[in-house]
């Protein structure tokens, strides 16, 4: 897996490429973290657009990041979910936290207008 | 025809992505690409499992047998790690043991969804496993 992380204003977008399991999350989430406290992003979108695998760890990748951002009272949206992704995003409740946008210009003007 | 496989493998987190491909290899054409997700997600939980909470990141080997007739595809993945003292508890939607590790809590309810049955079997302080089936629709 390999992860991209962009800031735009001060919203994170995290786009993940591949296997979001246990193996994948752990080679990143230090490093990622530690550029989330510097930077404090105060919003965050979740691009899963390249993501081909999700497990129950990336459900709890997903959710550590949301509350390292969430602190400063922001917004967070997901994009670009497919079908097989949905799935466990629904089973998980994180559909009820964090709202589907279709794309992630949509995403951030949401999160500028305060849509979400 | 039947097919089956009996895998011995280390308890290392560069295995889960080995064990899911596994498991589907065993599966052969007969599902759809949902089942076959289905199948890779619940291993996942499985072999998870098994490295962060039976072993707890140290030495261990994880056994996973697998096989599919026309009718189904069965799976049994076996730690032999610190075992789970109450099966009932590990069960319950978003307990986890290990929540400052940001685990989700979820992995038995994501096994329970995604196959049709699912069976935990564990000693404290010798062995967990887990027995999942999944019929073909």
């Amino acid at each position: 897996m390999k992860s991209h992380i962009k800031f735009y204003k001060n919203i994170l977008i995290i786009s993940p490429v591949g296997e979001l399991d246990h193996f994948n999350i752990e080679k990143y989430r230090r490093e990622e973290d530690i550029m989330i406290k510097r930077k404090k992003p105060k919003n965050i979108i979740f691009d899963l657009g390249q993501v081909t695998f999700i497990d129950s760890s990336g459900i709890g990748y997903i959710l550590g990041k949301y509350k390292l951002c969430m602190l400063s009272g922001g917004k967070a949206a997901l994009v670009n979910v497919k079908g097989n992704t949905r799935k466990i995003l629904e089973i998980s409740g994180l559909l009820k936290i964090i709202k589907i946008c279709p794309a992630i210009d949509q995403a951030i003007y949401a999160i500028e207008k305060g849509g979400l | 025809m039947n097919n089956h496989a009996h895998i011995k493998f280390a308890a290392l987190p560069e295995n889960e992505g080995f064990a899911r491909l596994a498991a589907a290899f065993v599966m052969g054409k007969n599902p759809d690409l949902d089942f076959i997700d289905d199948i890779k997600t619940a291993v996942s939980e499985a072999v998870t499992n098994s490295i962060v909470h039976g072993y707890e990141g140290a030495e261990g080997v994880i056994e996973m047998k697998l096989s599919s007739d026309e009718g189904r595809v069965y799976i049994e993945i076996t730690d032999f790690g610190r075992g789970i003292e109450d099966i009932t508890l590990a069960r319950t939607p978003l307990y986890s043991t290990k929540p400052s590790e940001n685990r989700a809590g979820i992995g038995f309810t994501v096994m329970e969804t995604f196959t049709d049955e699912l069976e935990i079997e564990s000693e404290p302080g010798n062995f967990t496993r887990v027995i999942m089936s999944k019929n073909f629709r």
